[in-house]
């Protein structure tokens, strides 16, 4: 297996440094020594749990122990003899995977916070008491990316990221934006409407429904032990939040929140309206009064709900004023699209997965190369009519089988990103005058992915549960439940940001050198302390104060969204689908160059 | 039946209508953080069994919702079955057997919390 020559590599360096605008020596000396092993917040070092009741049913967290990696089979059948992972073993990509940030513009008035005056239980996705710290969060599970840079497994540098959908929290412009700069690294100030000031539910006194941090007293938060934090929600707002970037270029595929609103429903006129509005309601009462009175007036339940809702703005108790904003403007399909290639050359790539030809066809899925080894396909699986599931069209489906067969031939092994998963891909709304397409589910989804052996990994997110499921290839001895697999592949699903544990994890896709391949899946905490303090509002503070009051919100059943010790880190082992030697040393050596050549450039930059 | 009376017993009507076609569709799940299923917490719940009584696990438990019930199949890495049932609601009444023997009764919800809980 030939490696890179002397002079091959001295021609890459020169070539990657000019491109890079990097000192020739610099670079060379940087690509020929080893990598220094960073691993952010790794979840192999330590984990993050809930102590002890501290206030009423109100757990601070604590340090764990790290997890080592649990091996598991299903998909390759029986267990290897010899094992550990082989000196011989080589990384065949290293990867990045963020999902389900949920960026939020919390003080926007198109929010339905007063819905979880009803019952927090059912609507807890209306109002979560760490809404307004969401940019905090994305900057400090960046940062630890960004850490991650390095292979704890086999020491390669990480080649790409990508965002398995649900990035902003409403179509909010204002939010997309954030979340672009976030991965790109910029200073955001997560603010909107009037300077410096928190205007939101959670200020306003009298609102039991919602979290209260200068005194949630009498709310139920309160009444569940929350703390009072004085001064969190205005630091919030006003302190700026440097993001480091990530260092490797990122890729990104729709989720359903950025496709309905609220991840459900089509965006009308007067919610348009409402977003960039001076009103607010905020008491269920006056909603449940307008939504009976408007109750045969639209075409579904929810719509009604929201149409005579944002009719109640201007009148009437239960409204606040706010300070209106232009920029909170929600956003058109492929405004999404437009907004991703609204981004600078580095990281990137300008698009992040998506090109201007795009914005023309209305393409919204892709493909790209991860190094020499393996082949990302980024899937479009939401459904533009309603609901929060999805389904794979059938010109995407054809799409893909086509390109699998492609890999086949090429000698690629495929990961294919979507945000939906196999439990969650059974939408079928059709629009009302006709002229949509078939639309693929979970079972022929997975057996036709099953069916092609390049096929490795099904990575996708949704859920907010850590879970890792294999998928064994029907006809062989793995034809049901609960039996083991000759062959197939595994899914991948990460936590989210938003609910805790907020985590995201790493891959590394790794060439056994004995037939068989091996996929780490690595878990990572976002970069911040595991108690905050109410001294720190730092951002790194912010970040801490908002896993911790996710820990706490019983309404989010917040440990069972941690998954299982076979969800986390793992070693998912499966045959190779080809005889990986044809991908070389020399190929993998320059794709590592041009990852260190990235890593120096990052490190030498300064974020806008 | 009055006109006011039609009016308020159609209003009613419509209120629990309203209410249920809310609390039952699609839409409702979405604004719901998306981890109450079901299926998923016995999941869960079976793997942390198994790995606290150190099963060495060949087929992780695959999970099946059928009524009121949950079940779940897996193997050991000597080949032996692993069962798991439990009841569809929380806390998720749950039993796990291996090779016949059972490990575990007690609720699915009480295995997670225990989980997630660390000491100071």
């Amino acid at each position: 297996m030939p490696e890179l020559s002397r002079r091959q590599f001295l021609s890459g360096v020169t070539a990657l440094a000019l491109g890079w605008r990097l000192p020739v020596s610099l670079l060379g000396d940087t690509a020929a020594a080893p990598l220094v092993l960073g691993r952010g917040r790794s979840t192999l070092d330590s984990t993050i749990r809930l102590g002890p009741v501290s206030t009423g049913s109100f757990r601070p967290l604590v340090a764990g122990p790290g997890e080592p990696y649990v091996r598991r089979f299903d998909v390759l059948g029986s267990v290897p003899v010899v094992r550990p992972v082989p000196a011989s073993a080589r990384s065949l990509a290293y990867l990045g995977h963020f999902s389900d940030l949920h960026v939020m513009d919390a003080q926007s008035p198109a929010r339905l916070e007063p819905m979880a005056a009803m019952d927090h239980t059912l609507w807890a996705g209306a109002m979560r008491p760490q809404d307004a710290l969401t940019v905090q969060v994305g900057a400090a599970m960046v940062g630890s990316m960004s850490a991650a840079r390095v292979s704890p497994v086999t020491g390669a540098p990480m080649t790409a990221a990508f965002v398995t959908g649900d990035s902003a929290d409403m179509m909010s412009s204002l939010e997309l934006r954030w979340v672009v700069d976030l991965l790109d690294g910029a200073t955001i100030t997560p603010n909107s409407g009037a300077a410096g000031v928190y205007e939101g539910v959670q200020a306003w006194p009298g609102l039991t429904y919602a979290y209260h941090p200068d005194d949630p007293t009498g709310d139920q938060f309160g009444d569940h032990g929350f703390p009072a934090v004085p001064g969190l929600l205005t630091a919030a707002v006003s302190r700026p939040v440097l993001s480091p970037g990530l260092p490797v270029p990122w890729f990104s595929v729709y989720g359903n929140h950025d496709t309905l609103y609220l991840g459900t429903i089509p965006v009308s006129a007067s919610l348009r309206a409402s977003a960039v509005g001076g009103t607010k309601v905020v008491n269920w009462e006056h909603l449940t009064g307008d939504v009976l009175g408007g109750f045969a007036a639209e075409s579904s339940p929810l719509q009604r709900f929201l149409q005579t809702w944002i009719s109640g703005n201007s009148r009437g108790s239960g409204v606040r004023s706010v300070t209106p904003d232009p920029a909170r403007k929600l956003l058109e399909q492929l405004d999404f699209i437009r907004m991703h290639l609204q981004s600078p050359a580095v990281p990137g790539p300008v698009g992040h997965g998506f090109t201007p030809d795009d914005l023309e066809s209305g393409r919204t899925w892709w493909s790209t190369d991860a190094g020499p080894a393996v082949r990302l396909f980024g899937l479009d699986t939401c459904n533009q009519i309603t609901g929060a599931d999805g389904a794979v069209p059938q010109d995407q489906y054809d799409w893909l089988v086509g390109e699998l067969e492609r890999c086949a031939s090429e000698n690629r092994l495929a990961v294919v990103l979507s945000h939906h998963n196999s439990e969650t891909l059974e939408n079928d709304a059709q629009p009302a005058l006709g002229g949509g397409q078939r639309l693929v589910h979970a079972e022929e989804f997975v057996a036709m992915l099953a069916a092609h052996p390049v096929c490795i990994a099904w990575v996708n997110g949704h859920t907010h549960v850590n879970t890792v499921t294999a998928h064994p290839r029907r006809g062989g001895s793995g034809t049901g439940a609960g039996s083991a697999g000759s062959g197939g592949f595994w899914e991948i699903t990460t936590a989210s940001c938003i609910d805790f544990p907020q985590q995201q994890q790493t891959i590394d896709v790794v060439d056994n050198r004995d037939g068989t391949l091996s996929i780490f899946t690595t878990v990572l905490d976002h970069d911040s302390q595991v108690q905050p303090s109410v001294e720190d509002f730092s951002p790194q503070g912010l970040a801490a104060w908002s896993r911790e009051l996710a820990a706490n919100d019983w309404a989010a059943t917040p440990t069972m969204l941690m998954g299982s010790v076979l969800d986390r880190n793992t070693e998912l082992l499966l045959p190779a689908p080809f005889d990986l030697s044809v991908i070389t040393a020399a190929d993998l050596d320059r794709s590592h160059v041009a990852a260190r050549a990235a890593f120096l450039a990052y490190d030498n930059r300064v974020p806008r | 039946m009055t006109s006011r009376a039609s009016l308020a017993a159609v209003a009613s009507v419509a209120g629990v209508a309203l209410v249920g076609a809310l609390s039952g569709c699609s839409q409702v799940a979405s604004l719901v953080p998306v981890s109450g299923v079901q299926e998923a917490t016995v999941r869960i719940a079976a793997i942390d069994v198994l790995a606290r009584d150190r099963v060495g696990v060949l087929v992780a438990p695959v999970c099946t919702s059928q009524a009121d019930a949950i079940s779940c199949a897996g193997t050991t890495v000597a080949k032996e079955p692993i069962v798991v049932t439990s009841a569809a609601k929380a806390p998720y009444a749950m039993t796990v057997t291996v090779a016949g023997r059972q490990i575990y009764a007690g609720t699915a919800q009480d295995v997670i919390d225990a989980a997630g809980q660390g000491t100071p």
